[in-house]
């Protein structure tokens, strides 16, 4: 337990880890966990403060929203969203993208050339922009916003990937596999991706954070999940009408999305020192 | 360099042909009937026919993409159709607010993230990296929209230091031009009152846009000059007696600028995507707040030509990026 706690990143993967755990947690039993169902309006409780400050309720314990919703049980119910968009974003890109970086890669050639030039057409636009004129256009949906999600993240993967697979590809034990008959695809399998799953989880985290930022920056804007479904983004975006004589309403959302995002970031910086020593305590 | 500006140049046509397809399909492959996008929700049947004859949309698929690329090649994408007047001119009325905005965010970035960065590679593994370091994971992991609405509810509202909202009050400036960049413009006008009306104005905005990028620049500045720092060259460097002032400065900040650079490329697309938020969370009259409020009012033709030329500006400032690559490194050859 001492060598392992001596190992680069591991306060950082503890650390991060450990608040990604008990946000996954509190998803996952947010029905159990939460006070009140999270649509449930009492119009005689709205605004109500957090609990500990003047005129809060303990029934209540990070206070109501304008239709007397109760907080605590709407960010239970957020983070439900912004993890399953933000999981399923990164498996999702990360499918993808590992895909093409490996058949970019290992084939070259034509293939390499096409699919390089997708990704910079993807890289050429602002992604933001696309994702709002994207929700805009189709309507408000989770599936629509996964979707675009992945199709921001997949590019690092794919690019990452086909890095590795190019030093990979010329390495003495893929050219024997492929020597003794090995098949193309079992070279890949068995050989090239094993050896990029390092990088690949090292973006996933990474992927993670952005798509969680990015989702709630779209709910911001009342482009992200359709207007009954809670999000953290959308809860913020409800409470800036009130700033100044509710703040919590923006301020509790903005919390959680900046401590998962903190969390998730520095796990990700965690994974990056484990697998790579040699660049330990230099980003 | 000539031939390389000329070849990045014809570069640039490709992406702006697949931007122009990515935006005329953007009604077309709207579900249903594309001006059902453009109609208030009650249209009846003889108004949605009327509305496909007017619009053009009852048209082959074609003949609309030749139309509307011969539009785009003059920039005309036809008449806003809440503010009755043409796409183009509302456009760059609002484009240089836009700028402004993006050019003040990078400015903190910059002032900020790369001396956090130089501090911190300076001393690694000390309690000043550790703070260094933190404060960039914290810039990165801020979502802006909540950063902004922080910095209103305190910096704004409870200490009144800032205003809360616009670009600068209407009554401000006694004069309009001649560039609408307006921290500019007062300075032309050697009008100092106004320059410090329309900075307290940009001062927040510009925070709330460039905390991330800054956080960004601080990680990639620490680690592109502790990556500098143990090369050989430098350790010649101090063994020739250079003071560490000029080994820091000269070689080793020089050698680490190239990542820096390009982080500030890359960056540029999330600055240009975040001032969407920010216009809109602070009500700054820029490109983004204004895409925002036509997707309300669905003035699709007007969204068309503001996502057209807020991606055209993207690309162009990726290109000044690029060239700007040979003036930091000599070596680089194209």
């Amino acid at each position: 337990m001492y060598a392992l706690t001596k190992h680069p990143g591991f306060w950082s993967i503890f650390t991060g880890g450990l608040v990604v755990l008990i946000l996954i947690l509190s998803a996952v039993f947010a029905p159990i966990i939460a006070t009140h169902p999270p649509d449930q309006q009492v119009l005689s409780d709205r605004l109500l403060p957090v609990s500990w400050a003047e005129g809060g309720s303990a029934a209540h314990i990070l206070g109501t929203d304008t239709l007397g919703r109760d907080i605590f049980s709407r960010i239970l119910y957020g983070a439900r969203i912004s993890l399953t968009v933000g999981l399923a974003a990164a498996i999702g890109a990360g499918i993808i993208g590992t895909t093409f970086g490996l058949i970019s890669g290992f084939y070259g050639g034509k293939i390499d050339y096409i699919v390089q030039k997708i990704v910079e057409v993807f890289q050429s636009f602002p992604f933001l922009l696309l994702a709002i004129s994207i929700m805009a256009i189709s309507g408000q949906s989770l599936g629509i916003l996964i979707l675009v999600l992945i199709l921001q993240r997949w590019v690092e993967y794919c690019r990452v990937v086909r890095g590795e697979t190019l030093s990979l590809k010329s390495r003495e034990y893929v050219q024997a596999a492929k020597t003794m008959g090995a098949k193309n695809y079992f070279a890949i399998i068995r050989h090239i991706l094993p050896n990029s799953v390092a990088p690949v989880i090292i973006i996933a985290t990474y992927s993670l954070a952005s798509s969680i930022i990015t989702e709630s920056s779209l709910s911001f804007l009342g482009m992200g999940v359709p207007p009954h479904i809670p999000t953290w983004g959308s809860m913020l975006s409800e409470g800036r009408d009130y700033m100044y004589a509710a703040p919590w309403l923006s301020i509790i959302p903005g919390i959680c999305i900046f401590v998962t995002v903190i969390a998730v970031n520095l796990l990700g910086d965690g994974v990056r020192d484990w697998f790579d020593p040699s660049i330990r305590g230099r980003s | 360099m000539q031939s390389y500006i000329l070849k990045r140049l014809l570069g640039v046509i490709p992406v702006v042909f697949i931007i122009l397809v990515f935006v005329f399909l953007m009604l077309q492959l709207s579900p249903g009937n594309p001006v059902m996008l453009l109609l208030p929700e009650n249209a009846t049947s003889a108004d949605i026919e009327e509305a496909m004859k007017r619009f053009g949309f009852d048209r082959p698929l074609y003949t609309q993409f030749f139309d509307f690329l011969a539009g785009a090649l003059v920039l005309d994408f036809g008449n806003s159709m809440v503010y009755s007047e043409s796409v183009l001119s509302i456009v760059l009325e609002r484009l240089p607010a836009t700028l402004e905005l993006a050019f003040s965010a990078i400015f903190v970035a910059l002032i900020v993230g790369v001396p956090l960065g130089i501090i911190a590679s300076l001393r690694p593994g000390t309690l000043l990296d550790r703070l260094a370091s933190t404060a960039g994971l914290f810039g990165v992991s801020l979502p802006n929209f909540w950063l902004g609405l922080i910095l209103i509810i305190f910096l704004g509202g409870t200490l009144g230091w800032f205003p809360t909202g616009g670009r600068v009050p209407f009554d401000a400036l006694q004069y309009s031009g001649p560039t609408n960049f307006l921290l500019l413009d007062t300075i032309l006008h050697g009008d100092w009152n106004g320059f410090k009306v329309v900075l307290s104005h940009l001062i927040l905005p510009a925070i709330t846009l460039g905390t991330a990028v800054a956080g960004m620049i601080m990680r990639i500045t620490r680690s592109s000059m502790l990556e500098v720092m143990n090369k050989d060259f430098i350790r010649t460097a101090r063994s020739k007696g250079i003071n560490e002032i000029t080994v820091t400065s000269s070689h080793i900040f020089r050698n680490a600028l190239i990542p820096i650079v390009t982080i500030v490329g890359l960056e540029l697309g999330s600055v240009i995507g975040g001032s969407i938020i920010v216009e809109t969370v602070f009500g700054w009259p820029g490109m983004g707040s204004l895409l925002i409020t036509s997707i309300g009012m669905r003035d699709y033709f007007l969204v068309q030509g503001i996502v057209f030329f807020i991606a055209l500006t993207y690309v162009f400032l990726n290109l000044i990026v690029d060239i700007s690559y040979k003036f930091i490194d000599p070596r680089i050859r194209y």
